[in-house]
């Protein structure tokens, strides 16, 4: 009897402890240090084949080329600004998806163009644009992107933000990526 | 002496002056008929690349700046660099002499997916409709109807039948100058990115090499981009017209059409969009009853969303998947005739219509069924254009078949009758003698009964 019990309660302290590495981890991840270090591009280069992104990306508006010099980090146009928890789940996700991807892929050969074509709207959230973007018909705005402006905000298409506007978060980026690739071999 | 020398100088001078004087004139003779090259200055509300756009294309292309600057888009700001300057990695970009050099990279071709940009509802619904994809499918698809659609055009009308090789600009030109024209192609591009094969310009359903589909400008023509043009029936008649869809005739013919054409001039057709409303007109046009906001309806640019019937295929079924949602569009259409009309007046219409829909499906049927013993029996030719029975039963269905439903949809009473039902008949009765002498005689007659292009 006591024998069982002592088995029982090793079982239970090998549950526990696994439970609180696990906890740990998710709470030394999910804390704001860890949030913070990794929602920064030179994290996010850290993977080799997200240099030209990095590189392309400084050259754009998003990156800083505009009046302000205002920068927008890689994690605010590609996750979901709606809520915490999903913006906590995305980067989990991704993330993880990323670290696997780079272990698994060849950036050379990779259609990186018709990668954009086909899953763009998959990584960059309407929910991130308006994060920023609060007014969609800003005075001066030219009449073709407020009339497309005021069929969004009024629901009458679904269109997604990066549909019309697909470029505006890397300057030439197939191109820049492309070269960088090539260079690389 | 003195006088003389004075005298001499002056002539002198004046030859000299005359001489230099008729020289210039010499100089600056020119064709009469060529105009100087239009010299246009922009700044106003335009980056530094496209006024040059602009003042560039006033000297080149001065009918393609003419246009524009009377339209909207001119007035609104939207200029050549807005809509034809594509990503250079775009499978359409190249370079026109005034941007080679420069990082900027153009298309010639302007698709709907660029119009979507700031008119995303109407590119949205207009995608739905029958003229993006099914438009094009028509004359491209090679799965559509066993691909005769395709064969028509290349075996049949390119030739091909003839030893004429397939896909030689020859052979090509049925589809190029025709089919593709309304329908639209599948515009296919050089090593430089622009267009060959004469595959574009094309009609509505094009296919884009970036795979985006449609062309708004087939109504609203460039480089004016008119809504009052789209308004008129002018837009749709250079597609809807001739003996297999005559409703630009059929119209005209119609009460509707002849008030059109008697008031039209005194209408107003440039109303804001969306209230363009009975008052502008007396009468409606094609696009009042399938396109336009009117009374409680919106605008839609789905044409297929007032349909009932589908009257353009063999069999006239209730419109249903991607051709539409009858049940739906019959209503809808019933609130844009309430506008001016009383229900017994509307009752009647749409009835006339399903009983005309109801007695040329009878005949349809009836030669099917003929046609299918026909085939039992191995009475039938191989190639339907050498054979009597199916190049007529054709003409039942694409010619007059349609001429009496639409003409019946649209009140036009001659092409009911005359050019629909009346031939039908014949048509009809001349397959039967067809089908009889075949069974009769277990064999298939040794020439075409129909000789000419069938009934006209």
């Amino acid at each position: 009897m006591k024998k069982e019990g002592q088995q029982r309660s090793g079982k239970a302290l090998l549950i526990g402890l696994s439970a609180g590495v696990v906890l740990t981890i998710v709470t030394v991840l999910a804390s704001g240090f860890m949030v913070e270090t990794t929602n920064t591009d030179t994290f996010c280069i850290t993977c080799h084949a997200m240099v030209p992104f990095q590189i392309s990306w400084q050259e754009s508006v998003h990156g800083g080329k505009n009046p302000q010099g205002f920068a927008a980090q890689c994690v605010d146009c590609h996750l979901p600004h709606c809520n915490f928890v999903e913006y906590l789940t995305t980067k989990a996700i991704t993330g993880t998806g990323d670290v696997v991807q780079n272990f698994t892929f060849e950036p050379e050969s990779f259609d990186w163009g018709a990668n954009a074509e086909n899953n763009r709207l998959k990584f960059t959230f309407d929910t991130a644009c308006r994060h920023c973007h609060h007014n969609l018909t800003p005075p001066g705005m030219k009449p073709g992107g407020f009339i497309a402006h005021r069929a969004y905000q009024r629901g009458e298409t679904k269109k997604m933000c990066a549909e019309c506007h697909p470029h505006v978060g890397h300057k030439d980026m197939i191109e820049v990526a492309e070269k960088f690739f090539r260079q690389d071999i | 002496m003195r006088h003389y020398f004075n005298g001499i100088s002056i002539i002198c001078i004046a030859v000299l002056f005359g001489g230099v004087l008729a020289g210039t004139s010499v100089a600056e003779t020119k064709d009469p008929n060529i105009a100087d090259k239009k010299t246009l200055v922009i700044k106003r509300g335009y980056t530094e690349e496209a006024s040059s756009c602009i003042e560039c294309h006033a000297k080149e292309t001065p009918g393609i700046i003419e246009s524009w600057k009377l339209g909207k888009m001119g007035h609104a700001g939207v200029s050549c660099y807005d809509c034809h300057v594509v990503d250079k990695k775009s499978p359409m970009a190249s370079q026109c002499k005034g941007v080679k050099g420069t990082k900027i990279f153009i298309s010639p071709m302007v698709s709907s997916k660029t119009c979507s940009r700031c008119h995303p509802v109407e590119v949205e619904q207009f995608l739905k409709s029958g003229h993006a994809d099914l438009s094009r499918n028509a004359v491209y698809d090679t799965e559509k109807a066993g691909g005769v659609l395709v064969k028509l055009q290349w075996y049949n009308e390119g030739a091909a039948f003839m030893g004429n090789e397939k896909g030689s600009p020859s052979n090509t030109a049925p589809q190029t100058s025709g089919c593709q024209m309304c329908h639209g192609s599948e515009v296919q591009v050089g090593p430089d990115n622009k267009p060959i094969k004469s595959s574009w310009p094309a009609g509505v359903g094009t296919k884009y090499p970036d795979g985006s589909v449609g062309t708004c400008t087939v109504c609203h023509t460039r480089h004016r981009f008119s809504i009052a043009e789209a308004r008129k029936p002018e837009a749709c008649a250079s597609c809807h017209l001739g003996p297999d869809h005559p409703d630009i005739e059929i119209y005209i013919e119609s009460k509707h059409g002849q008030m059109f054409q008697t008031q039209g001039e005194h209408w107003e057709w440039d109303s804001a969009p969306g209230t363009w409303q009975p008052g502008d007109y007396t009468a409606p046009t094609c696009a009042v009853c399938h396109m336009s906001g009117i009374g409680e309806l919106q605008t839609t640019h789905n044409v297929n969303d007032r349909l009932k019937w589908d009257l353009m295929h063999k069999r006239s079924e209730i419109r249903s998947g991607v051709r539409g949602d009858g049940v739906k569009g019959d209503k809808l259409m019933r609130k844009v005739c309430v506008n001016c009309h009383g229900p017994s007046h509307t009752e009647s219409t749409m009835k006339t219509l399903d009983n005309a829909v109801a007695l040329y499906n009878q005949y349809w049927d009836g030669a099917v069924k003929m046609k299918k013993e026909l085939k039992a029996r191995d009475l039938l030719k191989k190639d339907p254009w050498r054979d009597g029975y199916q190049e007529l039963m054709y003409y039942l269905w694409h010619h007059t078949g349609r001429r009496a439903r639409q003409g019946s949809a649209m009140n036009g009473p001659d092409y009911a009758h005359w050019h629909g039902f009346f031939q039908m008949f014949q048509v009809y009765k001349d397959m039967q003698d067809i089908y009889e002498w075949r069974i009769k005689n277990n064999k298939i007659e040794e020439l075409s009964t129909v000789m000419s292009s069938g009934p006209l």
